[in-house]
C-alpha cells in the first residue's frame, strides 16, 4: 500500500509503532509532489530538503506528539518561518516570514512535518481558486472544473493524496467550499478557537479563520486538537478549554438525542436540484442514525448577508498602498473587487456591523428557541463550475424562476453566514452528482465552541455512509457546460 | 427587473431601483477613486465598476430595512455573546 493512501490517523499510528520512518514519509511526499504538481498547481513552494531535515530531527526527538510525522501543507497566506508568504499574489515573493504563525508552531509542537505552501485564490479573495499568477489547481474529479477556493491548493493536495492534512483559511467559506467541491472534509472552527496570529491581514479579522482540510473527520479532529487553544498574543483569541476532540469522536455510536435544524429559508434557495436532493438524502441519513430533524426559521438572512459586502472593505487597509503603487500587479478580477470595496461609506460599514449583530441574534434564537444542536445545509449551491464559467443559473423554487448570478457570489451564499456569526461549521462529503460525477458537501453548523459535537456527529455520519472519500478521484473526466 | 453583474437585484431587497444609482457613471467612479482613495483606474475599468458599485449600493439599501438604532456591537468579537442574553 502507498503510504500516502493512509489517513493522518493511520499514518501517525504506523510511525509511532516504528513500522515506518518519518524520513520515508518526507521522501514519499517529495516524490509525489515532484511527479504530480506540475499539473495540479497545488503548491506555490515546496522545500523538500527542509522537510527532510524536519523528518530527521523528529526521528531524533525524545517525544512523539499526536501528529508525529504527519505531513501538513500550509496555505500560502499563513506564515511559515523562513519561507515567503505570497498569498497567491504576484508581488509578495520577498515577504519572508521571520516566525511561524501560531497554528504552524502548534503543528510543529505536535510533531507534524510542515510541508510546503499551498496555492490559493489571489489574496484569498475569491471562491473559485482561479489564480493567474501561480496556476489554477484543477478539480480532482474533473480537470476542466475548478477546485473551489480560496483554499484551492490545500484541498487539491489533500484530495489527490499529496498530503493527508492541510491548513486552510476561511473568511466566507474558503475551507468548506473547496472541501465540498473536492469531496473531502473541511472545518471552520469557532472564531477565536484557533489563533490567527501569522495569518496575512488582508481580510477583516473578525470573519477570518484558520482550520483543517482532511480526508476524514477523525483527521480533521486530530489537526484541530493540535491547533486549538488560546493565544494571548491574538486579541481575538478566546480562552475556552479545549476538549479532547479525538477521544470524544469515539464516544457516540448513534445520533439519538441530537436535534438537527433544517433552515426553511435561504439555505435551500437557488440550489442545483441534484445537490438539494443529495443533501436532503444525507439529512435523511442523519435521521436514520437517530437524529431528530426540526424545521428552523432564521428570518431575514438574505438581505442581512449584504453586511458581508461592507465588512470585507476592511481588507482595503491592507491593500491600499499596493493598489496605489502598482495596481497592475493585481489580477483584473481582484483589482475590480478592491476598487468596489473603496465605495463602502463609513455609515454603511457601521450599519453592516450592527446588522451583523442582528444576524448573530437570529442564529442564536434559532438554536435556542428550536432547541437544536446543529443546522444542516448544503455547503455550496452547486458542484464545481467550469474553469472559465462566470455566471450560474440556478432554479429558485421560492420565486419560481431562474436567475443568473456570478459564480463567485453563488458559491459562498451558504457558507458565509457562519463567518458573520463566528459559529463552527464543517463540510463533509455527501455524495456525487449523477450527471457529472462531481462531489458536493453537506454543511453542519453548531453553537460557538461546539466543535466536539459537530465533529462527533460528522464522524458517525461518515462511518455509516458511503461517500466519495472512499473513491480516489481519477481526474480524467472532462465535461462540457 | 434591473440586474447587475454582482448578482444583486432590486427584487432581492424589496426596493425600487433608486434613481440616484444612475448617477454612478464611469466618470464618477474614476473621479471618486482618485479623490477619495488615490486609486487610478482607466475609464474602461471604471465602466466595468459601474454595475458592481450600483449592485453594492442596492444591497446596502437592503440593510436599511433593519432598525439598528439600539444595537451596540462589541468593540471586539465574541461569537458567544448572543447566546448569553
Amino acid at each position: 500500500m502507498d503510504l500516502l493512501d493512509l489517513t493522518a490517523t493511520e499514518l501517525t499510528a504506523q510511525l509511532r509503532d516504528g513500522n515506518l520512518a518519518v524520513t520515508a514519509v518526507a521522501e514519499a511526499v517529495a516524490s509525489r509532489v515532484a511527479s504530480t504538481d506540475q499539473g495540479l498547481h497545488a503548491f506555490i513552494s515546496y522545500d523538500a530538503q527542509d522537510v527532510l531535515r524536519q523528518a530527521e530531527a523528529l526521528q531524533q526527538a525524545a517525544s512523539r506528539g499526536p501528529l508525529y510525522g504527519v505531513p501538513v501543507a500550509i496555505k500560502d497566506n499563513i506564515d511559515v518561518r523562513g519561507q515567503p508568504t505570497t498569498a497567491g499574489a504576484s508581488f509578495l515573493a520577498d515577504n519572508v516570514a521571520e516566525v511561524d504563525a501560531h497554528a504552524v508552531g502548534c503543528l510543529r509542537t505536535a510533531g507534524a512535518l510542515v510541508c510546503g505552501k499551498t496555492n490559493l485564490h489571489e489574496f484569498a479573495y475569491g471562491a473559485t481558486g482561479v489564480n493567474p499568477h501561480h496556476g489554477t489547481p484543477p478539480n480532482p474529479y474533473d480537470p476542466s472544473r475548478v477546485a473551489g477556493g480560496s483554499s484551492s491548493g490545500s484541498a487539491v493536495a489533500v484530495a489527490t493524496r499529496q498530503v493527508p492534512l492541510a491548513l486552510g483559511t476561511d473568511a466566507a467559506g474558503s475551507i468548506r467550499m473547496p472541501a465540498s467541491l473536492c469531496g473531502i472534509v473541511g472545518l471552520k472552527p469557532t472564531h477565536g478557537r484557533v489563533s490567527a496570529r501569522g495569518l496575512l491581514a488582508s481580510h477583516n479579522a473578525t470573519v477570518d479563520h484558520i482550520g483543517p482540510l482532511a480526508r476524514t473527520v477523525a483527521d480533521a479532529a486530530l489537526c484541530l486538537q493540535a491547533i486549538a487553544g488560546c493565544d494571548p498574543r491574538d486579541p481575538l483569541s478566546i480562552d475556552v478549554p479545549v476538549p479532547d476532540y479525538v477521544a470524544e469522536l469515539g464516544q457516540r455510536g448513534s445520533l439519538h438525542g441530537v436535534r438537527v435544524g433544517i433552515p426553511t429559508t435561504y439555505f435551500f434557495d437557488r440550489v442545483d436540484p441534484e445537490v438539494e436532493d443529495g443533501v436532503r438524502t444525507a439529512i435523511d441519513g442523519l435521521a436514520s442514525l437517530g437524529a431528530t430533524i426540526v424545521a428552523v426559521d432564521i428570518p431575514d438572512l438574505g438581505p442581512m448577508m449584504a453586511a458581508r459586502l461592507a465588512l470585507f472593505a476592511d481588507g482595503l487597509a491592507f491593500h491600499l498602498r499596493y493598489l496605489r503603487s502598482h495596481p497592475e500587479r493585481y489580477s483584473h478580477e481582484i483589482r475590480l473587487r478592491l476598487c468596489t470595496d473603496a465605495f463602502v461609506q463609513a455609515h454603511e460599514y457601521a450599519r453592516a456591523s450592527r446588522v451583523r449583530r442582528l444576524l448573530q441574534n437570529n442564529f442564536a434564537r434559532a438554536f435556542v428557541d428550536s432547541a437544536v444542536d446543529l443546522l444542516a445545509t448544503p455547503t455550496t449551491p452547486m458542484p464545481a463550475p467550469l474553469m472559465d464559467q462566470e455566471l450560474v443559473v440556478l432554479p429558485d423554487g421560492a420565486a419560481g424562476h431562474c436567475q443568473a448570478e456570478p459564480v463567485g457570489l453563488a458559491m459562498l451564499r451558504y457558507t458565509a453566514p457562519a463567518n458573520l456569526t463566528g459559529i463552527p461549521a464543517v463540510s463533509l462529503p455527501a455524495g456525487l452528482t449523477e450527471k457529472s460525477g462531481l462531489p458536493f458537501g453537506m454543511q453542519l453548523m453548531a453553537r460557538p465552541f461546539a466543535e466536539s459535537l459537530l465533529l462527533s456527529v460528522a464522524h458517525v455520519y461518515e462511518q455509516n455512509t458511503p461517500a466519495p472519500r472512499n473513491r480516489r478521484p481519477s481526474g480524467r473526466r472532462r465535461s462540457k457546460r | 427587473m434591473p440586474n447587475d453583474s454582482s448578482g444583486w437585484t432590486c427584487q432581492d431587497h424589496g426596493i425600487d431601483w433608486p434613481e440616484r444609482l444612475q448617477l454612478i457613471t464611469p466618470q464618477y467612479v474614476q473621479q471618486y477613486l482618485r479623490a477619495t482613495a488615490g486609486i487610478e483606474v482607466s475609464l474602461r475599468e471604471a465602466a466595468e465598476l459601474v454595475p458592481l458599485v450600483r449592485g453594492q449600493k442596492a444591497a446596502f439599501r437592503g440593510l436599511e430595512q433593519f432598525d439598528v438604532s439600539t444595537v451596540r456591537p462589541s468593540a471586539t468579537f465574541d461569537p458567544r455573546e448572543p447566546y448569553a442574553s
